[in-house]
């Protein structure tokens, strides 16, 4: 199968960094387009009167965010395989197990968080949206004109640099393709991201973000199961290097 | 790499690229329609509680006389305006306003827009004027009663 082929490894760890980067820099890149036109339009229809009209903007959605909860886990594992080039195989097996092991509580506890926020958010859309007309209004200035196009244009990009960071891990080292946790991993980011543009695609652009966010709790969800997987799969890795370590440090001194 | 590994790997980059394409292109345009409600979405939202009427404060135009309280809430009757002060519920609570006449309220939505929104709110087919203004601050609700021949509102319970 031959040797890990160290720069395209390099290149892959680049792209997935990228591709956090661009999803958690999302709310910075969508959204903030005034919307004070619209509302008064959409008011229209539901037969009220606006007065004063101020600080409408277009929201920039939770669900692209939160995609990097799982693609900190794709980061995470490219650097470990990354940390193989400069460590030696011995101080690396003692290192990953507990490294994995607090990124994996941190995953967990963030993921937590970010669930919770974004539930209650969808919850308190859901709520307004069913309060006519004042909270359909107040929903619509706040979440109500999803900048639709920017977001394609934004996951387009996402899934394109998954895809090249999947073919550049498989350019270094095509055993990678063995490895089944990874393909799992790699498989879940490149759907979650085509599911997402799915969502966004299937209702009306004023509810576009209450589908968006309901986006956000899944990935929240699918970042929760995979900080389990990473948590579970650090254990044995822990007990070996302790095992190694006892048994060293035990050794007589010659 | 198998040469049929690499290309069924192709042919899955392929498909997702294609998934996403469908995905754009099959997107509504459409703005969609706000009175027509979130459809299914809505069994994601919670029935909104009720404001308490007793973290209500009235000041009428002219004087009217004092709220009385009863089982469904409190009762206001005034002559031609009335401003409503609800203290902050905490989270996002219903002020229910009922009356048997037409009346006008004019509430700053909730959320962080700046939005004051106006709404003349008519007996339904059960008689019954229903206002419900959503409230997550301390909020003034103005209410106005047209035609001069004094209003009825009653800050419910629920």
């Amino acid at each position: 199968m031959g040797e890990l082929r160290k720069p395209f490894l390099l290149l892959a760890l680049f792209v997935v960094a990228l591709v956090v980067a661009v999803e958690l820099g999302a709310a910075a890149l969508t959204g903030g387009g005034d919307a004070g036109a619209a509302l008064r339009e959409r008011a229209g229809q539901l037969g009220v009167e606006l007065g004063d009209v101020g600080g409408v903007a277009e929201p920039s959605g939770r669900g692209t965010g939160h995609l990097a909860l799982i693609d900190v886990v794709a980061l995470w594992t490219t650097g470990l395989f990354a940390l193989s080039l400069v460590l030696p195989d011995r101080v690396q097996g003692r290192v990953q197990g507990v490294a994995t092991l607090v990124f994996s509580v941190v995953l967990l506890l963030v993921s937590l968080v970010l669930l919770v926020v974004a539930f209650v958010e969808l919850t308190v859309m859901v709520s307004l949206f069913l309060a006519p007309p004042f909270g359909t209004l107040a929903y619509l200035a706040v979440w109500g004109f999803f900048p639709v196009d920017d977001a394609a244009v934004l996951l387009g990009l996402v899934l394109l640099l998954k895809l090249v960071w999947a073919g550049l891990l498989l350019a270094a080292q095509p055993r990678f393709l063995r490895n089944k946790g990874l393909v799992l991993l790699a498989s879940t980011t490149l759907l979650c991201t085509v599911v997402l543009q799915f969502l966004h695609g299937l209702v009306p652009v004023i509810l576009v973000s209450v589908v968006d966010d309901l986006g956000a709790v899944v990935f929240a969800v699918v970042a929760l199961i995979w900080a389990l997987v990473l948590l579970v799969g650090s254990i044995p890795a822990i007990v070996k290097a302790v095992r190694v370590t006892v048994t060293t440090s035990g050794r007589p001194v010659s | 790499m198998s040469g049929r590994q690499k290309v069924l790997l192709v042919a899955l980059a392929a498909l997702l690229v294609a998934l996403w394409l469908v995905a754009v292109a099959g997107r509504r345009d459409d703005p969609g329609d706000p009175a027509a409600g979130p459809g299914p979405l809505a069994r994601l939202g919670r029935g909104g509680a009720a404001v308490d009427p007793a973290t209500v404060t009235v000041a009428c135009v002219p004087p009217a006389a004092e709220p009385v309280g009863t089982a469904e809430g409190v009762v206001l009757a005034f002559g031609a305006t009335c401003r409503l002060r609800v203290a902050d519920p905490g989270a996002l609570r219903t002020l229910v306003l009922r009356g048997a006449t037409p009346f006008e309220v004019t509430a700053r939505a909730p959320g962080g827009a700046d939005v004051t929104v106006t709404d003349e709110v008519t007996p339904g087919p059960d008689g019954a004027a229903v206002a419900k203004v959503a409230v997550d601050r301390q909020t003034e609700v103005l209410l106005r009663c047209r035609g001069g021949g004094g209003c009825t509102v009653t800050v419910a319970r629920s």
